[in-house]
């Protein structure tokens, strides 16, 4: 029977993991956290310059709110997008909270003139890069940005998690995406 | 860039795609800017794809499970034959109780203890009281206004004229004729009223 009943959890869809929760089933949590657990860590580490203490509150904050208001949660709405639209929130509130001079661009290292790129790309150094870029982007155009490209959520869902309409989501990938690729120019291939 | 060519980018390098595709993708961008975005949008999902929470976590959270009640919790709607069961227990228990007074009677009363009516006295209290009543008095009362009326030079000069006389004679003024300023005698010419004066005794 115990057998039967996690596998029902493992199977149920979100929203039925929900409802059970509106019943504090325990099992129902645990389910939904490990499901969502490691993704809307990562979430709130890209989207928080990459501090893992940060990102760890964050996520404790968001899934204590699934345990104090899952009333608040409207089924006929998705589970994803719900619990994408409070992360993105939390980060929001993150952002404004943030002084304006700890969100300057970072000043260059060295100068990238100088700096020796051999034929074939050297992925650490990229990928360091390409972190910064992404710190360099805007709050909106960051969002966007991970929730596209990090995330894999389609516009129409980005659009309604940010409450926005799907051209504008397009747009600010579009900027977002220009502005990344403007700072890593030097690794054209 | 639309939906079409960053599915291109994911999947192929410009060198990699057929001549239809790369029209399509001239026509948005350059070659160069395609390869290089399609770097990125393969970097960026596998960037810090390590990250992972603490396993504590899972736990702290599943501790404040039972100690928190949700703020919205409900209990199930209880069945409809619970809810019968429970009206129908409350009726019996109800004609029960009503049963055991029934069989119990009156009370006895005896004679000496007997309630006697009760009489009502009715009492006019008279009271005076001083109300003061607040009274709204009008006044009339004059109000001096004064205001500046700026006329035109031509409207404004004979107003001007008849408020000031003229402080320099214009050509038409006539010259009055005065009669001439009586001048007196010099001592020169009265040696003996000079002498009066200068006499020292």
């Amino acid at each position: 029977m115990f057998k039967s009943n996690r596998h029902t959890i493992q199977s149920a869809s979100d929203e039925t993991l929900m409802q059970r929760l509106l019943r504090r089933d325990e099992q129902a949590f645990a389910a939904l956290y490990d499901r969502y657990g490691a993704r809307m860590y990562r979430y709130f580490y890209r989207m928080l310059w990459r501090d893992a203490a940060k990102a760890e509150d964050f996520t404790q904050e968001l899934f204590l709110k699934l345990i104090e208001k899952p009333h608040l949660f409207d089924p006929s709405r998705s589970f994803r997008t719900w619990l994408y639209t409070l992360a993105a929130n939390l980060c929001k509130n993150e952002y404004r909270r943030k002084s304006p001079a700890d969100l300057d661009w970072p000043a260059p290292a060295t100068d990238w003139q100088s700096v020796y790129l051999p034929e074939q790309l050297d992925r650490e150094l990229f990928e360091t890069k390409l972190r910064e870029a992404l710190d360099g982007l805007g709050e909106i155009h960051k969002q966007c940005f991970v929730l596209r490209y990090q995330e894999a959520l389609s516009v129409a869902e980005i659009a309604a998690i940010l409450d926005c309409p799907e051209g504008t989501v397009k747009s600010r990938l579009h900027h977002a995406l220009q502005k990344v690729a403007g700072q890593l120019e030097y690794f054209k291939a | 860039m639309n939906d079409y060519i960053e599915q291109l980018a994911v999947q192929k390098s410009f060198a990699e795609l057929n001549p239809d595709e790369r029209a399509a993708v001239l026509r948005e961008m350059t070659s160069e800017y395609y390869d290089q975005i399609r770097v990125i949008l393969l970097a960026a999902p596998v960037l810090d794809k390590d990250q992972e929470p603490p396993l504590a976590l899972r736990q702290r959270l599943l501790e404040r499970l039972p100690a928190r009640a949700p703020a919205g919790f409900r209990q199930k709607p209880a069945p409809l034959w619970a809810a019968l069961s429970m009206v129908l227990v409350a009726a019996l228990l109800s004609a029960l109780v009503t049963a055991w007074l029934l069989q119990k009677g009156p009370a006895n009363i005896r004679p000496d203890t007997a309630p006697v009516a009760a009489a009502f006295r009715v009492d006019t209290l008279l009271r005076v009281d001083t109300l003061y009543l607040p009274r709204i008095e009008w006044r009339e009362r004059i109000v001096w206004r004064e205001r500046v009326v700026y006329r035109t030079a031509e409207a404004a000069q004979p107003v001007a004229e008849s408020m000031f006389p003229p402080l320099f004679p214009s050509a038409d003024t006539t010259r009055l004729n005065l009669p001439e300023q009586r001048t007196g005698t010099s001592l020169a010419n009265q040696p003996e009223l000079m002498e009066f004066f200068i006499k020292v005794d």
